[in-house]
């Protein structure tokens, strides 16, 4: 009877809790529906040719951009995980970096390198070869950007599951008769499953959202068109509709990854097996070393060189006039980060508890609407809080709390996907221990689960504070007045073609969020040494 | 290319380590070890933890190469320091401590899955295993939904269904309750003296060994003692 009372209280407790910040987060959702459905040539706006272009060429570069993320990303785990390259930890940590990279600063890189008239042209047009050099600018240049900025979404949960798999499954497959091939596709794959979903679908929205590449590289998504419409056209109708589309493609994404979710929480059967089988590899370590460099090497070496070329050739030059980079813009960078990563763990937690805890289609539900703010741009969901504070919480409008709420709205999936993938993989047996010891369900959770998961809830976190960082959209039209950050620094130098005072805000930035990365990859090794 | 050991020959099951040595972050785990197991023979192997014992198994199975000796199954030479045939080739049924059941796979479909899906009784196989070891009843169920018991005895369908040349057991009962433990690991000796299959159990407990085996060795500082 106590046992009976107790699995409700703790469960109405969860999912109160789940419901008012799932119900909270949804504003932009409600939002958009509502100025959607008010409008007076609401179908007119809806079917159109454009419209279908544009949703064609979004679903062929997500398709590509998390297919091709996914692929790198087990390739990188693979080796860094599974065979004694060198340099292990130094690769880690280079791998994760690209993340720090905002994609309107490697946009801008990537045209000034690879357009049509960029550096490379003008070379390879003083030889005579640029008919044999591909068109880079629109879909492959947008892809190429994207893909080498976000498969570390991939990356690091994959590397982390991949850790966490139990050797004996694959040694067992092993002595039954199966190769490596059929090893890797039978037993290898659907138990890592859960993990390239679960990244594979962050890519997947954040390609669908992102705003910067696709300006710069002049490939019309959903994103750009609706900027068209909010900033040039002034015509917010439009730009709801398109949003409204944008949203169904979201919904139609999580659709298609629950669809390939089932009941399966795979943790580890036992510590008995836990070290994982290095491959020797002799001299073609150095070549898959050399291999493995490649994918940091384009995704972080070239844009940071570009800045810093052009911050040498404006400081040579004399490009710059004037830096004018207080040391408060870096604080209120970092302050802000931090704040939106406390918060949005805050509100990530009851939600994965609720998920995971309590499975059930009520759970999944909340959870999946949980999703929807990284499938948001986030000019949609900045201007919704802006309507929604003006018209019901004015005291609060422009200020550094609508701010933190934006970016929990914008970064609750990650840190949810985060918590989640890990308290799927703790044994419910040693919460079941706790139990039974007489610690009730809610110390049970402080004392037992939470520290379990600890290094999962901090690597969320931090992933939350980088994305902070770069955040633009959304920190432009929600920052306080006279608020100032390194990405509004960037972004206002940038725009303006001051490349060279662009360049330095923008290295600061990459600079403050490097030891961030590096951190999470460490904790993430200690987790490895504690098992 | 290496072939498969899977020839019926008078060596079938024969398992025969010579001078065998190998080692883990320079320390020598075996140190010149040699061990004969002949066909249908159910040997143990007793030491306490750390000792080596599933090293040997790995070794045995190919996981773990050997830096010098001689490794032969069925007669055929299958580890040296020149030559390593990998794991699956070799055609030994492994009983991991764990189980290592696979998690997305139903019990049909783990004691089924080293079967070729060209072989043509392999529908029968696995439901002549499912019958022998009881399990007629749990054939859709997942590994999670199984007892103890009855997780142990999926793991030993799925080592018998390749037919291999010999088992390798590594603590294949300590996750068992002791009543369960004696009469399931008697059930199970039982089944494997019938098909009669070469095995090879590593174990810590030196009753259990005793009561199940032919021959018992203990294994001390890389080499083995007779008992």
């Amino acid at each position: 009877m106590i046992k009976f009372r107790n699995i409700n209280i703790n469960y109405y407790w969860l999912s109160t809790l789940s419901t008012i910040i799932v119900s909270a987060v949804s504003i932009p959702i409600i939002y958009l529906v509502f100025r959607a459905v008010n409008a007076e040539n609401f179908a007119e706006l809806l079917f159109r040719e454009r419209v279908l272009l544009i949703i064609i060429r979004s679903i062929a570069l997500i398709v590509f951009v998390t297919f091709f993320s996914v692929v790198i990303s087990y390739l990188l785990c693979h080796f860094l995980v599974k065979t004694n390259v060198p340099f292990k930890k130094f690769l880690t940590v280079f791998c994760c970096l690209p993340i720090v990279i905002p994609s309107y600063v490697y946009g801008m890189v990537f045209v000034d390198l690879l357009g049509p008239k960029g550096r490379i042209h003008k070379i390879l047009s003083n030889a005579n070869v640029t008919d044999y050099f591909p068109d880079l600018y629109g879909f492959w240049g947008a892809a190429i950007v994207l893909t080498f900025l976000s498969y570390p979404y991939v990356f690091l949960p994959l590397r982390a599951a991949m850790l966490r798999l139990d050797n004996s499954f694959e040694d067992a497959s092993r002595s039954l008769g199966r190769g490596r091939l059929k090893t890797f596709f039978y037993i290898s794959l659907p138990l890592l499953f859960p993990a390239i979903r679960s990244g594979g679908i962050l890519v997947a929205l954040y390609t669908l959202s992102d705003f910067g590449a696709v300006a710069l590289l002049r490939y019309e998504t959903f994103t750009w068109a609706i900027m068209t419409q909010y900033e040039v056209g002034f015509n917010r109708i439009a730009a709801a509709i398109l949003s409204l589309v944008l949203v169904i493609i979201a919904i139609s994404l999580l659709g298609f990854d629950t669809l390939f979710s089932g009941p399966k929480n795979y943790h580890s059967s036992s510590s008995s097996n836990r070290f994982i089988n290095i491959d020797r590899l002799d001299y073609k370590r150095w070549i898959v070393f050399l291999g493995i460099c490649i994918v940091p090497f384009i995704g972080v070496i070239i844009p940071v060189g570009g800045l810093l070329y052009w911050l040498l050739r404006g400081l040579f030059i004399g490009e710059v006039y004037s830096f004018n980079l207080s040391f408060g813009t870096i604080f209120n960078s970092l302050y802000v980060a931090a704040l939106a990563s406390f918060f949005t763990l805050i509100i990530a937690m009851p939600i994965a508890f609720f998920a995971v805890k309590h499975k059930g289609k009520f759970s999944i539900l909340l959870e999946k609407i949980s999703y929807i703010g990284f499938g948001l741009p986030a000019i949609v969901v900045a201007l919704s809080l802006v309507y929604f504070s003006i018209n019901f919480t004015f005291p609060i409008y422009q200020t550094i709390f609508v701010l933190t709420f934006g970016y929990g709205v914008l970064f609750l999936p990650v840190a949810v996907s985060a918590i989640k993938t890990t308290l799927m993989q703790v044994n419910q047996n040693l919460e079941d221990a706790s139990r039974g010891l007489g610690i009730g369900y809610w110390l049970t959770l402080w004392r037992i689960t939470i520290p379990l998961i600890m290094p999962s809830i901090l690597a969320g976190g931090l992933l939350v504070f980088l994305l902070t960082l770069k955040e633009l959209p959304l920190t432009m039209i929600l920052a306080p007045l006279n608020f100032d950050s390194l990405a509004l620094k960037v972004w206002g130098y940038a725009s303006e073609a001051f490349f060279a005072e662009a360049a330095l805000p923008a290295l600061i930035l990459i600079l403050l969020s490097g030891p961030a990365s590096a951190y999470l990859v460490l904790k993430r090794n200690d987790i490895e040494k504690s098992n | 290319m290496y072939s498969d050991i899977k020839g019926k020959t008078a060596n079938y099951g024969r398992i025969q380590l010579e001078e065998v040595s190998t080692s883990f972050n320079e320390t020598k785990i075996l140190d010149e070890f040699s061990l004969i197991v002949e066909p249908g023979q159910f040997v143990s192997i007793l030491g306490t933890s750390g000792i080596g014992k599933t090293t040997l198994l790995r070794a045995i199975s190919g996981f773990k190469r050997i830096s010098s000796g001689y490794l032969r199954i069925n007669g055929q030479l299958a580890s040296s320091n020149f030559l390593h045939i990998p794991p699956e080739k070799r055609n030994l049924g492994f009983v991991f401590q764990d189980y290592a059941l696979f998690p997305h796979l139903n019990v049909v479909e783990n004691i089924g899955y080293g079967i070729s899906k060209k072989y043509d009784n392999r529908r029968t196989r696995v439901e002549e295993l499912i019958n022998i070891l009881d399990l007629s009843t749990h054939e859709k169920k997942f590994p999670s939904q199984l007892s103890g018991g009855q997780q142990q005895r999926v793991a030993i369908g799925r080592a018998m269904a390749i037919n291999p040349s010999a088992i390798l057991m590594d603590e294949p009962f300590s996750n068992l309750d002791f009543s369960l433990k004696k009469s399931l690991s008697s059930e199970i000796k039982k089944i494997i003296s019938k098909s009669g299959t070469s095995t090879i159990m590593v174990t810590h407990d030196e009753n259990e060994a005793e009561r199940l085996s032919d021959k018992c060795y203990l294994m001390e500082n890389g080499k083995l003692k007779d008992l």
